[in-house]
C-alpha cells in the first residue's frame, strides 16, 4: 500500500501540564476516506493543525507524500478548518480568483458549478451569506481542488441533517480515488458509512487505527456503538 | 508567488488606501479654503483686522485640518497594523498560513504593500502641507513669492548653519530623504514585529502587541538620545540625530522582521 | 436518497445484498448495464471503496461481469440469478424462523401460521376468479 502520511513519535505540548498530542505514530495510505474520531479535547484539531503547518510539533516527524510539512505539502493539501477563514467583505468571485492564483490544482469551473447548484450568487459578498451557506462555500472551495490529501476538521458539527447530507455528498462526488480524505468528527454515526478507516484518539493518545468493516465484523456493532463502548466513562 | 501575494495584498488594501488619500485631498481643500478668509488678507496691509464670524470659522477649520491630518497619519498606521493582525493571527490566519508560499514571501508582501501605502500617505501629507503653506504665504504676501524662493531661503539658512556649527547640510538633507523613504518600510516591519511578539503571550495578545510596539518606540528614542548626548555642538547633534535614527530604525526593523519570522515559523498558535 | 444500512454488519456485505436484490427484482435487467462505482456510491452515500469491494464480491460470484471499457453489466445467466434469488429467499426464511423461535413456536408451527395466512389469501383469490 502506498503511504501518504507518515507520522512518527508526534508530540505537541503547550506546556508541561497540557500535552495535546502524545507520542502518536501512524502511517496513512493513499486513496482512503479516514475518520479521525475522538471526544472533544482528544487532540484531533492539534494533530490536524500540525499536518497543515499551523502548529510546530514539540517532537516527532510528519511527512506527507515523503516531504516534511512546508510549501510543497501545502500545495497538495486541501484543508477545511473548523471556522470561517474568509474575509467578510470579499466577493465570492474574488475568493475564487484568490484560490485560482495560489492553488494550481484549483478548478474554477467545478467551484462555479457547485456554487450554482447551491444557488449562491458569485457576486455576493461573503459577509451577506448565512453561516450555513458560508460553511458550504468553504467546503466547495476545498473540494474544488484536485489535492492529494483533504483534511476536513469537523465539517458536520452543528449542521442540520439536510446540510450534513449535502456535505457528505459533496465530499463523495469530488472524491478522487488516488486522494485520501481525513475527516475529524465526534459525530461518528453521521459519517460512518462514508469511511474506510477510523482513527480513535483519547487524551492525545492514539487508541486505535483500523477499518470500519473490521470493527463491524469483529465486534458485530457499528463504529459508533463501539466508540461509545471504548470511551464510556 | 510573491507577485501574487503582493497583488492580493494590494487589492485588499486598495479601498481603504484610496479612501485615506481622498480624505487627504478633502482636508487639504478645507485648509486651503480657510486661508481665503478675509483676516489673512488683512494681515498683509497691516490695517486693523476686521474679525468677522468667517475669520473665527477659518481658525476653526485650520485647527480641524491639523487634527484630521494627524488622524490620517495615525489612521493608516492603525489600519495597516489591524489588517496585519487580522490576516495573520485571527481566523483569517488559517488561510494565510496554509497557502503554498514561504514565510518570507508573506512578510515581504505585507511590508512592501503597507510601506507603499505609508509612502503615499507621507507624500500626500507633504503635498498637503506644501499647498497649505503656500496658499497662506500667497494670501499674506501676494507679491511674487515663489516656492523656489522659499526653498532657496531654507537651503541658504542651512548652509549658514554649516559654517557656524559644523553642520553638514547636504548630508543632513540626503539622510533625511533616505531615512524617510526607508522609514515607510521599516516602520511597518517594526509594527508587524511588535504585533507578532504579542502572540507569544497567552492572553490579550493584540493588546500586548500594541504595548510591545510602544515599548520599542520608546527604546528607540532612548537609544538615539543616549548617543546624541555625545554631540558637542548643535550642528553635530542634528547630524548625529538623523544618522542614528536611520541606523537604529534599520537595526530595529531587521530584528523585528526576524521576530515575526520566528513567531510564524515556530510559535504560531492560532486560537 | 441515501441507503438505509444496519449497524451491526459490515457495510460492504449489506451493499452486496442490496445489489443482489436489485438484480433479482429486475431493477437491473440481465445483460443490462450497471452504473459506475462512483455514481452508485454517491447515490447510496457510501464510501466508493466500499462499493468497489461489494462489486468485487458480486463479480466473484459471477452475478456481474466487467466488460473492459464498457463498464459492468449484469450476467445473462438466468439460472445463476435464480440461484441467488433462492439464496436470498432462504435467508429471509431463516430470519422468520429465528424470530418465531424467539416467540416460542416450533418450526412446524411457524410453517402452519404461514399456511393459515396464505390460505386466506387463496380463498380470496378463488372468489376473485
Amino acid at each position: 500500500m502506498n503511504e501518504l502520511i507518515e507520522i512518527q513519535g508526534l508530540t505537541k505540548a503547550y506546556d508541561a501540564q497540557h500535552v495535546a498530542v502524545n507520542n502518536v505514530s501512524l502511517m496513512l495510505p493513499q486513496g482512503k476516506i479516514i475518520g479521525l474520531l475522538g471526544p472533544n479535547g482528544s487532540g484531533k484539531t492539534t494533530l490536524i493543525k500540525m499536518l497543515n503547518g499551523l502548529l510546530t510539533p514539540t517532537q516527532g516527524v510528519i511527512r506527507i507524500g515523503g516531504r516534511p510539512v512546508g510549501v510543497e505539502t501545502k500545495a497538495h493539501v486541501s484543508y477545511l478548518p473548523d471556522r470561517t477563514y474568509l474575509s467578510g467583505n470579499k466577493k465570492v468571485t474574488q475568493i475564487l480568483d484568490f484560490f485560482c492564483d495560489f492553488y494550481a490544482d484549483f478548478s474554477r469551473e467545478r467551484a462555479i458549478g457547485m456554487l450554482g447548484s447551491l444557488g449562491v450568487d458569485p457576486d455576493a459578498r461573503m459577509g451577506t451569506l448565512s453561516k450555513g451557506t458560508k460553511e458550504k462555500v468553504q467546503l466547495i472551495l476545498v473540494m474544488s481542488r484536485e489535492a492529494d490529501l483533504y483534511i476536513l476538521d469537523e465539517p458536520i458539527a452543528g449542521v442540520d441533517p439536510a446540510a450534513r447530507d449535502y456535505i457528505l455528498r459533496t465530499i463523495l462526488n469530488n472524491y478522487n480515488p488516488n486522494a485520501t480524505v481525513l475527516i475529524s468528527t465526534h459525530l461518528i454515526g453521521d459519517v460512518e458509512q462514508v469511511l474506510d478507516e477510523v482513527i480513535f484518539m483519547r487524551y492525545g493518545h492514539l487508541v486505535l487505527y483500523t477499518s470500519v468493516d473490521n470493527i463491524r465484523e469483529r465486534h458485530g456493532k457499528s463504529v459508533d456503538a463501539y466508540f461509545r463502548e471504548v470511551f464510556a466513562c | 508567488m510573491l507577485g501574487k501575494l503582493i497583488k492580493h495584498e494590494w487589492k485588499g488594501t486598495y479601498r481603504m488606501g484610496c479612501l485615506m488619500l481622498g480624505a487627504m485631498a478633502a482636508i487639504t481643500f478645507l485648509g486651503w479654503l480657510s486661508f481665503r478668509a478675509p483676516v489673512w488678507k488683512s494681515m498683509n496691509g497691516g490695517s486693523e483686522a476686521s474679525f468677522g464670524w468667517l475669520d473665527i470659522f477659518s481658525m476653526f477649520t485650520v485647527m480641524i485640518y491639523a487634527m484630521l491630518l494627524a488622524c490620517i497619519t495615525f489612521g493608516i498606521r492603525i489600519y495597516l497594523g489591524a489588517r496585519f493582525y487580522k490576516t495573520m493571527y485571527t481566523d483569517e490566519g488559517y488561510l494565510t498560513h496554509t497557502l503554498p508560499v514561504t514565510k518570507n514571501q508573506i512578510l515581504a508582501s505585507k511590508i512592501l504593500v503597507s510601506g507603499l501605502w505609508t509612502l503615499f500617505i507621507l507624500l500626500s501629507v507633504c503635498l498637503s502641507l506644501f499647498i497649505l503653506v503656500f496658499s497662506m504665504v500667497w494670501t499674506v504676501i501676494p507679491e511674487g513669492f515663489l516656492p523656489a524662493d522659499f526653498f532657496a531661503a531654507v537651503w541658504e539658512m542651512m548652509e549658514e548653519m554649516e559654517s557656524v556649527f559644523g553642520f553638514r547640510a547636504a548630508h543632513f538633507v540626503g539622510m533625511w530623504i533616505v531615512a524617510s523613504l526607508t522609514g515607510v518600510f521599516t516602520s511597518n516591519a517594526i509594527l508587524f514585529g511588535a504585533i507578532s511578539l504579542g502572540q507569544l503571550v497567552p492572553r490579550a495578545r493584540l493588546l500586548m502587541g500594541i504595548l510591545f510596539y510602544i515599548l520599542i518606540l520608546v527604546a528607540e528614542q532612548m537609544l538615539v538620545s543616549m548617543f546624541r548626548s555625545f554631540a558637542t555642538t548643535i550642528g553635530v547633534y542634528m547630524n548625529i540625530n538623523m544618522d542614528l535614527r536611520f541606523l537604529i530604525d534599520l537595526l530595529a526593523a531587521a530584528l523585528l522582521y526576524a521576530a515575526s519570522y520566528l513567531v510564524i515559523s515556530r510559535k504560531l498558535n492560532l486560537a | 436518497m441515501a441507503w438505509e444500512l444496519d449497524n451491526d454488519r459490515p457495510i460492504y456485505a449489506q451493499l452486496v445484498e442490496r445489489l443482489q436484490v436489485q438484480v433479482v427484482s429486475g431493477v437491473y435487467q440481465p445483460g443490462g448495464k450497471l452504473p459506475s462505482v462512483r455514481e452508485l456510491a454517491a447515490v447510496a452515500a457510501v464510501n466508493p471503496n466500499t462499493m468497489q469491494k461489494a462489486f468485487a464480491e458480486l463479480e466473484k460470484s459471477g452475478l456481474i461481469i466487467t466488460q473492459g471499457t464498457n463498464g459492468r453489466v449484469v450476467t445473462e445467466d438466468e439460472r445463476l440469478i435464480q440461484d441467488i434469488k433462492r439464496q436470498l429467499a432462504k435467508r429471509h426464511g431463516e430470519a422468520y424462523f429465528s424470530a418465531m423461535e424467539g416467540l416460542g413456536y416450533t418450526r412446524i408451527q411457524a410453517v402452519g401460521i404461514l399456511q393459515d395466512m396464505e390460505g386466506r389469501g387463496e380463498v380470496e383469490d378463488e372468489r376473485a376468479d
